[in-house]
């Protein structure tokens, strides 16, 4: 009769710290969740975007733009790819301002920290699409920006999370919802490739999506804050459909607000290829169609 | 409501540390920030009614803002005294429409005008103004196949700016504007074929109509004088299509993880054109018996030289860097040599020519930190022919740019220098945007050339200049 206790006891005791383990997750597995819930929205995604940058400042507690605010109107297509679909391939294309209509980046972020991710430009006065070398940058310099926004390339890479120290810093509120605070460290190779030594996360408990991020750069001062809103469930995925990023060195910010977003459609592979940035009767053509299956 | 945004730093009284309150940052309604949030309006003229034409017009001063006296090795001189030299109004007019799915219309042309004051004010041979078209093709694209007919342009290599295999269009450097290479590549009229492969990419062209690079402007900064010879000035003459000709060409390229690698292989003609004086021997021979050695200008003949080139380019990128390197081979291209003729009464004396040759050319730099905020470029190009005892030429490029507030200031800088240190130009601009209609740019250019050089009167030259730009759809 004793042995059968002696089995039951550490039963017992994980179960016993099954509500502590609900209440307290690793920082590791709450990121690869968000990243996961990043991944379903990019997968076979056209999203509209209106992409704003001004100076900022402040007026009765409110933080306003000191200028009048450059605004961009942008088409987006993506599309997971790899193992376990976690790569990601994304092409975004300027339609507005019409002087810098059909300017496109091309975007491959890939999950192995061994593999860098690779961007392309089309620039016209070159003639041709370059390479841009998005090892990302050090703090002396700027990673790619997005269309000169305070957006960067390395804002908005998934995955590569085995380069990180992830840390559970504790829980908290932020814009009235309960959130977890994850902190993450690059560890020294990362490090060299980052403009951020330490980011600190607000990760919405419920929904899984990050609220508001802070970068802190390597004297230890906040250099960028990233804040999302309008968090809303498409196709049964939460994500934040207005992000804002505040360079806090330049007193500059870009708000990008994703006022489509499509998931589901059918995106051909080579659509996501140095092609569409050149050919342009190519990508007007495969646009046509993915507009087909939206509007 | 514009007003707003020009009024609101005089009435911020908070500053920078203020605005770093970020308690406030939390208060704050972004979404409101930025207006309505719907897509209909910012789309709707875009998608529904895109605008398929782009005009710009601008005005371009440039002028001499060092005077100064300079001499050739050769006993000529040259005097630069504070003047205008350019002076000239632009229309730059620009459509691209895919009218159909799987075909672009595209073209761009110019008018433009030189006023009182601009080296081409007044050139007798041509009027005050004149009108270009620059690119004019329709394009095809369906499955794996594009196909485009017009006048484009084709670019090879991957050295921007310094590359040896950018060699298919002819360039047109009248003037010290175009300080950037890819700015001067004219069109031609091409029938291109892109084939888009798993495997790689095949791009080829012909070209029934090879043009080549226009003949310098008598009068501009490049060219303010003819060359003479005894005294006689030179005539330098276009060249007269009297056969068909063509070229074509076949890249393929490959991308992989971190690198993109090409070859190629074309037949195609020697930009610039090459000239010989018919008149030469008889002008010596003139001399020697102490005739008027020529009533008029020397006339020139040119000459074009079919040759064939294989090429490999490849780039790296290697976490900030992105190093490039470009290989040309070309065969039968024609060198500059000295041979002699006997005259009757005179002897033996040397007379310049040319002779075939092949020819091994290397470039090769990094681009470091390349985004749209900063850039920066260095690269370096060598040339040498086989069976000439010449040193090797070449030239270093490097450039660097800075965007400033929001890409509304761009700063940029060019230092240009041939290998040899014979030529260097400096070149520091200054782009600002005023919005998105309306841009100013402010240039400053020296250059620095040595005596026995061709273009010693570009010597101490400073260059300032200003052009202003109106965008309208």
């Amino acid at each position: 009769m004793r042995l059968p206790d002696i089995h039951i006891l550490p039963v017992l005791c994980v179960l016993a710290f099954i509500p502590a383990l609900q209440a307290q997750p690793d920082g590791r597995s709450l990121l690869e969740q968000v990243e996961d819930n990043q991944r379903a929205i990019s997968d076979a995604a056209f999203n509209r975007i209106q992409l704003s940058s001004c100076r900022f400042g402040l007026q009765n507690s409110q933080v306003t733009c000191a200028e009048r605010p450059r605004i961009k109107a942008l088409e987006t297509v993506s599309i997971t790819t790899g193992d376990n679909k976690r790569d990601t391939r994304s092409i975004s294309i300027v339609l507005e301002p019409a002087a810098e209509r059909g300017i496109g980046m091309l975007n491959y972020s890939y999950d192995d920290p061994a593999r860098d991710n690779e961007t392309w430009l089309y620039l016209s006065a070159l003639g041709q699409v370059k390479r841009i070398a998005s090892g990302n940058s050090d703090v002396d310099s700027e990673p790619a920006s997005l269309f000169g926004s305070e957006f960067t390339t390395e804002d908005q890479d998934t995955g590569k999370l085995d380069d990180y120290s992830i840390q559970l810093q504790g829980e908290g509120t932020e814009a009235g919802r309960e959130v977890w605070l994850v902190e993450t460290i690059p560890n020294e190779k990362r490090a060299r490739h980052s403009r951020y030594a330490r980011t600190l996360q607000y990760v919405d408990k419920e929904r899984l999506v990050v609220l508001r991020a802070d970068m802190y750069g390597r004297s230890g001062r906040e250099i960028k804050r990233m804040m999302a809103s309008r968090v809303e469930q498409i196709n049964g995925t939460w994500t934040a459909r207005s992000i804002t990023m505040m360079n806090l060195v330049a007193n500059r910010l870009s708000n990008m607000a994703i006022l489509e977003i499509t998931t589901g459609i059918n995106i051909p592979e080579n659509f996501l290829t140095p092609r569409t940035l050149t050919d342009v009767a190519f990508r007007e053509a495969e646009l046509q169609a993915i507009r087909a299956q939206v509007d | 409501m514009r007003l707003h945004y020009w009024l609101f730093p005089l009435l911020m009284t908070t500053g920078t540390a203020a605005a770093q309150d970020q308690d406030s940052f939390s208060n704050t309604s972004f979404d409101e920030l930025f207006g309505n949030f719907d897509a209909e309006e910012l789309f709707a003229s875009s998608n529904e009614s895109p605008r398929h034409l782009r005009l710009q017009l601008n005005h371009q001063l440039t002028v001499h803002a060092n005077r100064h006296h300079v001499y050739s090795t050769y006993g000529s001189d040259w005097k630069q005294v504070h003047s205008v030299e350019m002076n000239r109004l632009e229309l730059d007019v620009r459509y691209q429409n895919a009218f159909a799915p799987g075909w672009l219309l595209q073209g761009s042309a110019l008018a433009r005008g030189w006023l009182d004051g601009d080296y081409e004010h007044n050139n007798p041979d041509r009027g005050d103004g004149a009108l270009r078209l620059n690119e004019l093709f329709v394009r095809y694209s369906g499955g794996q196949h594009s196909f485009a007919f017009g006048r484009q342009i084709v670019v090879w290599g991957e050295t921007i700016g310094n590359s040896v295999l950018d060699v298919i269009n002819p360039y047109e450097f009248n003037d010290l504007t175009s300080i950037d290479y890819e700015d001067a590549r004219r069109n031609q009229w091409l029938l291109t074929w892109d084939l888009f492969t798993d495997k790689g990419n095949l791009s080829s062209f012909i070209n029934l109509y090879p043009e080549f690079d226009p003949l310098p402007v008598t009068g501009g900064p490049l060219y303010p004088e003819p060359q003479k010879i005894m005294g006689v000035p030179m005539r330098l003459s276009s060249y007269h299509r009297d056969g068909a000709i063509f070229e074509a060409g076949a890249r393929w390229s490959r991308s992989f993880s971190g690198s993109d690698i090409a070859v190629m292989a074309a037949r195609l003609y020697e930009n610039p054109l090459r000239y010989t004086l018919p008149d030469l021997v008889p002008m010596f021979t003139l001399a020697a018996m102490d005739s008027s050695p020529a009533d008029g200008p020397l006339q020139t003949e040119a000459v074009t030289n079919a040759y064939k080139l294989l090429g490999f380019s490849a780039n790296r990128a290697i976490s900030k860097l992105l190093l490039t390197l470009d290989v040309a081979y070309s065969m039968d291209v024609l060198s500059d040599v000295m041979t002699t003729t006997t005259l009757p009464n005179v002897g033996v004396i040397p007379v310049p020519g040319f002779k075939k040759r092949n020819r091994i050319a290397v470039s090769g730099g990094f681009e470091y930190g390349i985004s749209p905020t900063q850039q920066m470029s260095l690269s370096v190009s060598a040339t040498r022919d086989h069976g000439v005892d010449l040193n090797t030429r070449g030239n270093v490029l490097l450039r660097y740019s800075k965007s400033l507030r929001n890409e509304e200031l761009v700063l940029s800088s060019t230092l240009q220098s041939q290998l040899g240190g014979d030529a260097t130009l400096l070149f520091l601009g200054v782009d600002w945007r005023l919005n998105d209609d309306w841009e100013a740019e402010f240039q400053l250019v020296t250059t620095h050339t040595h005596a026995h050089t061709l273009v010693y009167h570009l010597d101490e030259d400073v260059r300032m200049g200003m052009t202003l730009k109106w965008n309208f759809y």
